[in-house]
């Protein structure tokens, strides 16, 4: 069965990546366009996953994460950040929400699917 | 992991464009003084996501550009930097470099790194950057690692930096160097290893989703590629999905195939007698209806707001202002107005020259303007809308009008023969002959010469016709009328012989059957005729095509007069049938390209019908001609 992920990102391109690499390794990949979207789309099914952009409008990244640890369903999902900002700020405050770890933008493919590998399996 | 990113490059050029078009709009209407937070967010947010693909999508010079910009806009967003005019300025040339770069990419041409690396310097020098470029106080927070580098220089720092860590939840944020973290994690197998107590949540929340998942009998099928199907899933796409425009095509096809059975079938059912065929009567009325509906509707998918035109003008009328010292004020009316996706791009050239034509000859200076009595500030009206079959697109000004003694002058000076008492109108239409300018001196935006016909010429090619209405201190109006789609035109049926052509509309200047004393033949080589003192070449169609046509006299057939490209020529038909309008099946996909013949149509008896191509009768005449003078 495939596990499934809440892939986050307001660029289309980018989640069409994210989509592509993840379902080709065979996992169960849901897209949403911002944090609020995520967070509708989060009550849908329990997601085994949650990789999230940080700069989006409507929600950011960090409001979505602290967001989903304020519900008992997510409390303990794994969430990554996929970011362009990798600064100690940014992953204190990463930390600080409740973020299970982060992943830097740009990366490749195999990066992320390894990472996510490690964190879901 | 072998991987073609270059499948997602089609959907980030488009991304991209569409941040790049954002950003010009918010930036123009950025007020400076006290810009609003959340437009600023905005522009950040729309440079940030291109930096973000590019870097990505491995399109390295974008990403330069991008991160000098974000660089400075994260600065201006959080208030670190006021906000000032030459700021927005290099902001909007910053969104054309990148622009620029972008094209390049797409068209997979030479990227001119000159721009690039001057707007950068530009975007540095605005940041207070230049002699600290790898310093941002904001970010390094006293801990001044070699990773905080990753921020500005992202690409080269993946290599080193792992790119990726996990938060444990010991307390020792501060002490926690995330990057001997990662090597440790890195070195161990990878797997469920390094979390010792999230294993045990991720299992059981693992088993959580499986039980779900698995009720609802999802069947997990790996998708090889990402298709649009996915976009209703998203939210704020999920009003709308990304089709191709083959299959739009299609779908547009196939209801045109639909109304040609459906004339056919009222066709042949109009001999029957109506009392005993009611019902069928009423049928087929209903059926036209609802073909008629059906295409409205299938036309209605390739439509788009004309605003994706409109929204580059005020950036335009913004730099024609600065450049010379003129007060303009542009207003848009019926930016919502659907016109069909195929005329966007090639409506920008033609309304980008009547702006600066109209911001160029009709708009006065302030003084004079005053001096007129006249509101000292100008304006320019552009506005779109919808009548009848047509989309209609005004450019008008409250300038000085167009001066008929200036372009009779120079029509006398450019050798064009001028008729006595000419009417405003014909006067007007003087000016979109080729080379025409009564600029007085050749300015920077228009003047040079290269215009009014060249609009012509890109209206023409639409399927369109300029008009244009002047009063002296009053103002000008140009009037462009499109048809609504490209694949539908306005025709003139005309008969030669046995067979049927189509003559679009938009290209008959008028029709008339000549008298004798009319026609001249030179050398029996060429024939002309005399329209009102001007010599035009007359074209068979049934020598053009080799068919016999029943009419060889052209003083007992019409005369039908077609333009351009700004020349003019008379065609010889038999008889003109009517007016309808017809769907265009092109030559190409269903035969071949064939000389003079734009494409076909089938008309409502079930008759083939040719659509003549105007330009290349035009070209065919001129090649006569040629033959005759020489």
């Amino acid at each position: 069965m495939g596990k499934s992920v809440l892939a986050v990102d307001d660029s289309k391109s980018m989640r069409q990546m994210v989509v592509f690499t993840l379902k080709g390794a065979g996992y169960d990949v849901v897209e949403a366009v911002d944090g609020q979207d995520a967070l509708n789309k989060s009550k849908t099914k329990p997601f085994n996953l949650v990789l999230t952009d940080q700069n989006m409008p409507n929600m950011d990244g960090l409001s979505l994460i602290r967001a989903l640890r304020g519900s008992p369903q997510y409390k303990q999902t794994p969430i990554l950040m996929l970011t362009t900002e990798s600064s100690d700020t940014m992953k204190s405050q990463g930390k600080a929400v409740g973020a299970t770890g982060w992943l830097v933008k740009p990366f490749d493919p195999a990066k992320l699917l390894m990472v996510v590998k490690k964190v879901i399996g | 992991m072998d991987f073609d990113k270059s499948q997602f490059f089609q959907v980030f050029y488009e991304e991209t464009a569409e941040h790049l078009v954002a950003m010009e709009e918010l930036l123009i209407n950025l007020e400076i003084a006290s810009p609003d937070p959340e437009d600023l967010n905005a522009i950040f947010r729309a440079v940030h996501s291109i930096k973000g693909g590019a870097g990505t999508f491995g399109f390295d010079k974008l990403t330069k550009v991008a991160h000098a910009f974000e660089t400075v806009l994260d600065k201006v967003r959080k208030s670190e930097l006021a906000l000032k005019s030459e700021m927005v300025d290099i902001f909007l040339e910053g969104g054309d470099v990148l622009n620029e770069i972008l094209e390049a990419y797409k068209e997979e041409g030479e990227i001119d790194m000159t721009s690039s690396i001057d707007i950068i310097e530009r975007l540095k020098v605005v940041s207070g950057d230049v002699l600290k470029t790898e310093e941002d106080p904001k970010e390094t927070k006293g801990e001044a690692k070699p990773k905080t580098k990753a921020k500005k220089v992202p690409e080269a720092e993946e290599e080193e930096d792992l790119g990726f860590g996990f938060f444990d939840d010991a307390p020792e944020i501060e002490g926690s160097d995330s990057e001997s973290h990662m090597e440790v994690e890195a070195e161990k197998d990878p797997g469920f290893g390094f979390f010792d107590d999230e294993e045990e949540v991720l299992a059981s929340s693992d088993e959580k989703a499986e039980k779900t998942v698995s009720t609802s009998a999802v069947t997990k099928t790996p998708i090889k590629k990402t298709r649009p199907e996915k976009a209703p899933k998203a939210q704020a796409e999920a009003t709308s999905i990304r089709i191709g425009v083959e299959k739009v095509d299609q779908l547009f096809n196939q209801v045109g195939e639909i109304v040609i059975t459906q004339a056919m079938l009222a066709q042949t059912a109009s001999h029957l007698d109506p009392a005993i065929f009611e019902k069928l009567e009423n049928g087929l009325a209903q059926l036209e209806r609802n073909t008629r509906d059906l295409q409205e509707s299938v036309m209605a998918i390739r439509m788009v707001p004309i605003r994706m035109v409109f929204s580059r003008f005020p950036r335009l009328v913004r730099d024609m202002k600065k450049a010379f010292k003129k007060e303009l004020e542009l207003v848009m009316i019926g930016e919502e107005t659907e016109i069909d996706k195929g005329f966007i791009e090639k409506l920008s050239d033609p309304l980008t020259h009547l702006l600066r034509n109209s911001f160029d000859h009709g708009i006065e200076s302030p003084e004079d303007r005053k001096a007129a009595g006249k509101d000292p500030m100008g304006t320019i009206i552009l506005e779109a809308s919808h009548q009848g079959g047509n989309v209609v697109i005004e450019v008008r000004d409250n300038g000085a009008g167009l001066n008929r003694e200036r372009i009779l002058a120079k029509a006398v000076e450019q050798g064009i023969a001028v008729p006595e008492n000419i009417s405003d109108a014909e006067v007007w239409n003087l000016i979109f002959a080729p080379g025409f300018s009564t600029a007085k001196k050749v300015s920077d935006i228009s003047g040079r010469g290269v215009g009014m016909d060249v609009v012509k010429k890109n209206v023409q090619s639409m399927g369109g016709m300029v008009e244009i209405e002047s009063e002296a201190g009053v103002g000008s109006r140009f009037i462009i009328r499109l048809p609504l789609t490209l694949a539908i035109i306005e025709g003139m049926v005309v008969k030669v012989g046995k067979e049927v052509y189509i003559l679009p509309i938009t290209s008959i200047v008028e029709s008339m059957r000549p008298k004798e004393n009319e026609i001249k033949t030179i050398m029996e080589r060429g024939e002309l005729v005399n329209m009102r003192g001007e010599y035009l070449p007359i074209v068979r169609l049934s020598e053009l095509f080799g068919t016999p046509s029943e009419v060889t006299d052209p003083t007992k057939g019409v005369l039908s007069v077609i333009e351009s490209d700004g020349g003019r020529v008379a065609v010889l038909v038999d008889e003109l049938l009517g007016q309808q309008q017809v769907v265009i099946k092109s030559m190409e996909t269903n035969f071949k390209k064939v000389n003079g013949i734009a494409g076909a149509t089938i008309l409502g008896d079930g008759h083939v019908a040719f659509i003549i191509d105007v330009r290349a009768i035009r070209s065919f005449a001129k090649q006569e001609e040629d033959l005759l003078v020489a």
